[in-house]
């Protein structure tokens, strides 16, 4: 095994509407090896494998380098070409054509005007035995399971001289068996000089099959250490450790009145069992991993997720909340993970999106919204939350993120709610914001709101919550006082490591 | 939103102006009142139409059906006046029937969620069918007197009286689009009908809303063309359908939804009435007529995107020669 790099990336940044989703980030990935990619949700994983195979075009200044040489990529078709291929958690393959079409679809050697069906199954074959495998090569993708077309993925980034896979979360789908076997490919595409980016959250893989690792945080590259160098509590420590400092609020006053209570609500795929409280003023903090059915818990109490079983108590009694506007009726605002998508109309102005659960209350006699009122409401809120520009007719699109979301909160604060969610309050947002945003739901608690925060940053949960839930595959497993959390126990727990 | 919306329509009134300009030099009568009185009431039935198509575009949905609508309305009118005597009665009955027709679109759209273009490429040939079935596809001409007034009467003088009714209709439809919760959800479940859930908005209700308006207006349409015609018959409303739609796109309207104004849409029907009011008065052959009308939608679509088509140049500059 020669120890060359087969693929380097320097200064990698990519911006996304003001928001650097990597900065300066740099991957060097040697012939051969098993790479692993970790960090937080958030940490720019998956960016950096978008700019690598061809989907994001990086910022100016960034360098990609294969065998040594500097190059452009410029679509994902580029860079398979070029030799890199993903293996994604969902395959993006096409169901409904042949294993053999699916392998070769787009190789120029097989894949030209008049299509030589004997050669196309020829490749296939051949690719499929050098993945160490054996699928018939006439069946429709979609009559395999998952790991067998995860192979047959496989199997096209090798027809295609691939020199690098990149694999995202390749065991989320698989059953231990199948994992065993994926292992096994791994080893033997190791054994051909083929490197592997491996992309994971669970510690025991990392250890199993990795030989090098780079961990990322918020967007920058942190370090890369041959595997053994680093031990699992250093590897945690390197993924969560932070610069900043959070300041922690403790609650003025938390009532004894239970403003909700959530009695073992499950939900098929998505969370199992869960109940807990939430009183007048206090914080709960829910953290977990993408996937452990925080957010879709959040969608169950917001009336946008139907639970199958359990109850949703406020103030005392069972109600059943069956859409987004039962949700608003009940005092519940939701400030939702993906701003730009669930949160705001971008191409409205700040005011518009102040008021817009509200409408109805701000008309007048002629069933017209009352402009003048309006205006001042929004007002009013924009300078309690201090958004910037204080300008109303602003498109809120072009705010920058702590703006944004400020503006989200203001459209939830309009509405008067007795219990706010917020799911990743302060994602993509700076940091003089985020402290601001951590003021004002503590205060938000202290003018007797309940509050419940999701979040994947453990600083964040541990600075504002009163009480910590968390939750992994769907249950909650483990509810910790804040004075005694620490971030390495969270994620312990949260991992099930 | 409104900075890009005046821009837009900055550009298609001087590209009016241009319009109106080069027709009054090639030909003398046409910067008359009355030529211009009549484009206006050559214009007014499809810009009914356009009023509604509209509406629903900025919801980022489309609406095909509308001419069927329109179709149906002139018989539905035609045949409760036979049964009925009374014009009044079968005017209301013709618009109950555009507004069902527009519930019947909007329950398979918003309740159930099947796809704009689906369900109204569907409906288009339904509604059809049942004008044709009732009608047992003959036009019904028998129709009285006082019926012929909103398409060939005239108020004030010389203003045709559907020309009124557009205006009033436009002024409406601009207002409920404007002031209303209604009309401020509207464009909100156009730009990010996501985010309006996930404030609170009832999409399935607005949306519901939203294609019963444009029934309606299809319905008024519909009576309009078959008072002008003294006719009812089920095709009359067909030729309308890509118009309406074409000059609410020029109107500025984005067809992914989320913006758009009535005032744009009234400028877009203007054109389109203009070129062919004049280019019938030069004389151009009506085949080349919608040549020229087809490359004006082309080259003012063009001018708007210029932009998008400058960023797709300069990425593609720095991908291939750098």
């Amino acid at each position: 095994m020669t120890s060359d790099y087969i693929v380097q990336l320097k200064h990698v940044s990519k911006t996304f509407s003001g928001i650097k989703a990597l900065d300066d980030v740099s991957l060097d990935i040697k012939r051969g090896e098993v790479h692993a990619l970790v960090g937080e949700n958030g940490a720019g994983k998956s960016t950096l494998i978008k700019v690598l195979s061809g989907v994001h075009f990086p910022d100016d200044g960034a360098e990609i380098y294969i065998n040594n040489e500097k190059v452009i990529i410029r679509n994902p078709m580029d860079a398979i070409r070029k030799g890199i291929s993903v293996i994604y958690q969902d395959i993006s393959l096409f169901p409904n054509l042949t294993v053999a079409e699916n392998i070769c679809i787009g190789n120029d050697e097989v894949w030209k005007r008049k299509l030589n069906w004997s050669q196309i199954q020829q490749l296939a074959e051949c690719a499929i035995a050098k993945v160490g495998a054996a699928i018939d090569p006439y069946m429709m993708l979609k009559d395999l399971n998952l790991a067998s077309q995860q192979i047959v993925a496989i199997a096209r980034a090798i027809s295609f001289n691939a020199s690098l896979i990149i694999m995202d979360e390749p065991t989320s789908t698989l059953s231990s068996g199948e994992v065993e076997n994926l292992y096994q490919i791994i080893d033997n595409l190791r054994k051909n000089n083929i490197a592997v980016l491996f992309i994971s959250h669970k510690f025991d893989e990392i250890y199993h099959v990795a030989t090098r690792v780079t961990i990322l945080r918020d967007g920058k590259f942190i370090a890369a250490h041959d595997i053994q160098d680093v031990d699992r509590p250093e590897l945690i420590r390197l993924m969560v450790g932070r610069d900043v400092e959070y300041i922690s609020m403790n609650a003025e006053k938390i009532w004894d009145e239970e403003v909700l209570k959530v009695n073992h609500l499950s939900k098929k795929g998505n969370f199992r069992d869960i109940s807990f409280t939430l009183r007048k003023g206090e914080i709960i903090g829910i953290t977990g991993l993408v996937g452990s059915g925080r957010s879709e818990l959040a969608k169950a109490i917001f009336g946008l997720n139907k639970p199958d079983s359990g109850e949703i108590i406020l103030n005392g009694s069972a109600v059943t909340i069956a859409s987004s506007n039962d949700a608003v009726q009940y005092g519940i605002g939701y400030v939702p993970e993906n701003r730009q998508l669930e949160g705001l109309i971008g191409k409205s102005s700040v005011c518009q999106n102040i008021t817009l659960s509200i409408l109805n209350s701000l008309c007048n006699s002629y069933k017209c919204v009352d402009v003048t009122k309006e205006r001042q409401l929004a007002q009013e809120y924009i300078e309690k939350l201090d958004v910037r520009p204080t300008e109303l007719d602003k498109l809120v699109g072009q705010l920058s993120g702590g703006n944004q979301q400020k503006v989200v909160l203001a459209k939830w604060l309009v509405t008067n709610p007795k219990i706010l969610i917020m799911d990743e309050p302060t994602s993509g947002v700076d940091i003089g914001a985020k402290i601001e945003i951590h003021k004002v739901l503590r205060q938000l608690a202290n003018n007797g709101i309940g509050v419940i925060v999701i979040s994947s940053e453990l600083p964040e949960i541990l600075a504002v919550s009163d009480k910590i839930l968390i939750m992994r595959q769907g249950s909650i497993v483990s509810v910790i006082d804040k004075n005694l959390a620490t971030q390495e126990a969270i994620l312990a727990k949260a991992l099930g490591a | 939103m409104i900075g890009i919306k005046r821009s837009h329509e900055l550009i298609l009134l001087l590209f009016f102006s241009g319009l109106i300009i080069i027709m009054s030099l090639l030909s003398p009568s046409f910067l008359t009142i009355d030529n211009l009185l009549s484009v206006t009431q050559q214009m007014s039935e499809f810009g009914i139409l356009a009023l509604g198509v509209t509406v629903i575009i900025i919801t980022s949905g489309i609406d095909l059906s509308v001419g069927s609508i329109a179709g149906l309305t002139t018989i539905v009118i035609a045949m409760s006046y036979g049964w009925s005597g009374s014009l009044v009665a079968a005017i209301l009955l013709g618009i109950l029937a555009g507004a069902l027709c527009g519930a019947f679109n909007g329950v398979l759209i918003a309740k159930i969620g099947v796809p704009p273009i689906l369900v109204t490429l569907g409906t288009m040939t339904f509604f059809n069918g049942i004008a044709l079935v009732l009608s047992k596809g003959n036009a019904i001409s028998d129709l009285p007197e006082e019926f012929y007034f909103v398409g060939q009467g005239y108020l004030f003088g010389n203003v045709p009286v559907q020309t009124l009714i557009f205006l009033v209709l436009a002024i409406l439809t601009s207002l409920l689009l404007s002031k209303t919760p209604w009309g401020r959800r509207v464009y909100a479940v156009g730009n990010n009908s996501v985010a309006a859930v996930f404030s609170g908005v009832q999409v399935d209700k607005v949306l519901l809303y939203v294609y019963i308006f444009a029934g309606i207006m299809s319905a008024i349409s519909g009576w309009i063309i078959s008072s002008r015609v003294s006719t009812a018959r089920a095709d009359l409303g067909a030729v309308y359908v890509m118009q309406s739609i074409a000059a609410t796109v020029l109107g500025g309207t984005n067809i992914a939804g989320g913006s758009g104004t009535i005032f744009g849409t009234v400028i877009g029907v203007s054109v389109f009435a203009v070129l062919a009011n004049g280019l019938n008065l030069i004389g151009v052959s009506p085949f080349a007529q919608n040549l020229l009308m087809g490359l004006a939608l082309i080259v003012v679509l063009l001018i708007n995107n210029v932009s998008i088509i400058k960023r797709k140049i300069a990425i593609f500059i720095k991908l291939n020669f750098n």
